[in-house]
């Protein structure tokens, strides 16, 4: 099988300079990053410094402590290069759920009340300027969703992002919103059954019925 | 992800299971209904799907928080960060040394060495000391080697042996070495790796309680290495159902069943 990276180490990492525009899959950065190739690493850094700090400052609200989150699901996304399991999610999906995991966790370890979800819904509504392939499409996947949401009951929108974002338990959902439990459980499956078809059918959310 | 502490868990039906299914897919349903939730899933193909259909909707809800600028020095912060730690983690030293010692006798191990080897890393005593008194005994479980999937924790075992399965690790039809789970609380992983043709850092995979979950690195040189790495004691007994190594490219090159 002859390994071209053969003798490759973690702590020496190969090369300190990577390409402007590093035109390698995101798995294929992560295979570099596990064999200790840096110019992988500064690569993938660059592809996703900015979606998992957003993430994380919409949900800790504070840009410290979302600098220190954003670190620290990076690093694991690093040491867990190698573990990667495509067939289980995207590249993408995979990133942003360690952030969001561990930006709960923080929350609940700090017993921080969650933001008030109309402040996510109004977030990232600073309109994009033209911007080539991959980016733009990342930009159109990210507004179908936010217009899916914008387009559900406020009530079903709020519980689905205290879900989504802040991990919040339908019991949970149903303290803080003083409504029975079933009502949360209930606005959690309609809102999620809606933005599903909504992305599915590229509609609003409001057009369809779940 | 967050382990309930062995609390029995009430099996979910098919009902139960479906009406949950976008708490599932947002991973907010937690404890012993997260396990029961997840063991439903990992049996039942039509739930799966239930949930398999609403997941990607979930995981893109994540993409509405949009991309922001970290603050200036991020990106040199992380990777100074990255260079300082990315030093390799040594196994624990005992451990290491009786992975080595199995390693060196290819597994000619008779039931009650190996029972007392782990015996040894798991009170901390030397393992040179446990070991050497029953090296003449160390071939008679295997003169030949053992080559093929061998459960020493079968009702064959030897003495004090429940507590030790070994089972051969394949790539494709070939047997690539030997991987060893202690049937102990915590539980330990010993993986010996041969003939699998490749110099580089690999990780060691496992799929616990239907997630996947790497445990570690190690380095592999001409296709060869040995490794041994302390389960965390949140996982429960047979909860590992199998171990993989995973190349640098996310290919698995050898796996084994447990
Ligand atoms: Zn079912």
């Amino acid at each position: 099988m002859g390994n071209p990276r053969a003798g490759l180490v973690r702590n020496s990492f190969v090369s300190t300079t990577a390409p402007a525009g590093d035109t390698r899959s995101d798995e294929a950065l992560l295979g570099a990053m596990a064999l200790g190739d840096e110019s992988a690493a500064v690569a993938f850094v660059r592809r996703y410094q900015r979606r998992v700090y957003g993430l994380a400052l919409a949900i800790v609200q504070d840009a410290r402590t979302a600098e220190d989150l954003s670190q620290e699901a990076l690093m694991r996304v690093w040491q867990h290069s190698g573990a990667y399991d495509v067939r289980r999610a995207s590249v993408s999906t995979w990133v942003l759920t360690i952030t969001r995991n561990l930006c709960i966790d923080f929350l609940r370890i700090r017993r921080a009340t969650p933001v008030d979800p109309e402040a996510l819904l109004a977030l990232g509504l600073v309109s994009p300027g033209p911007e080539p392939g991959e980016l733009a499409e990342r930009r159109d996947a990210a507004a179908a969703v936010r217009t899916a949401v914008a387009n559900l009951p406020p009530e079903q929108a709020r519980a689905l992002m205290l879900a989504a974002f802040y991990g919040l338990t339908a019991d949970e959902i149903s303290r803080r919103e003083s409504i029975p439990l079933g009502t949360a459980k209930t606005r959690i499956r309609a809102a999620l059954a809606k933005v599903r078809l909504a992305l599915a059918a590229g509609l609003p959310a409001e057009g369809v019925t779940a | 992800m967050n382990p309930d502490g062995g609390e029995s868990t009430r099996p979910l039906s098919c009902d139960e299971v479906r009406s949950r299914a976008a708490e599932i897919a947002l991973a907010i349903v937690g404890g012993p209904e997260r396990s029961a939730a997840l063991s439903h899933l990992d049996c039942c193909a039509a739930c799966r799907s239930a949930v398999d259909q609403l997941a990607p909707a979930a995981d893109t809800l994540l993409l509405m928080a949009g991309e922001v600028d970290p603050p200036v020095g991020f990106e040199v912060r992380l990777l100074e960060r990255l260079r300082r730690e990315s030093s390799p983690q040594p196994p624990p030293r005992l451990a290491l040394r009786a992975a080595a010692l199995l390693q060196s006798r290819k597994w000619r191990l008779s039931g009650a060495v190996a029972a007392a080897m782990l015996a040894a890393i798991g009170s901390g005593v030397a393992v040179g000391e446990a070991i050497a008194p029953a090296t003449p005994a160390a071939v008679q479980g295997g003169a030949g080697g053992v080559t093929g999937p061998r459960g020493y924790g079968g009702s064959s075992g030897g003495s004090g042996l429940a507590n030790v399965e070994v089972r051969a690790l394949r790539s494709g039809s070939q047997t690539a070495g030997e991987v060893l789970l202690t049937r102990t609380t915590p539980e330990w992983l010993l993986m010996s790796v041969r003939d699998l043709h490749v110099s580089a850092w690999v990780s060691c995979v496992v799929s616990v309680s239907g997630r996947v979950v790497s445990v570690g690195t190690f380095q592999l040189q001409d296709g060869q290495g040995t490794w041994s790495v302390r389960l965390p004691r949140s996982w429960a007994l047979g909860d590992v159902t199998d171990a993989r190594v995973v190349g640098p490219g996310g290919a698995v090159l050898a796996s084994a069943t447990l």
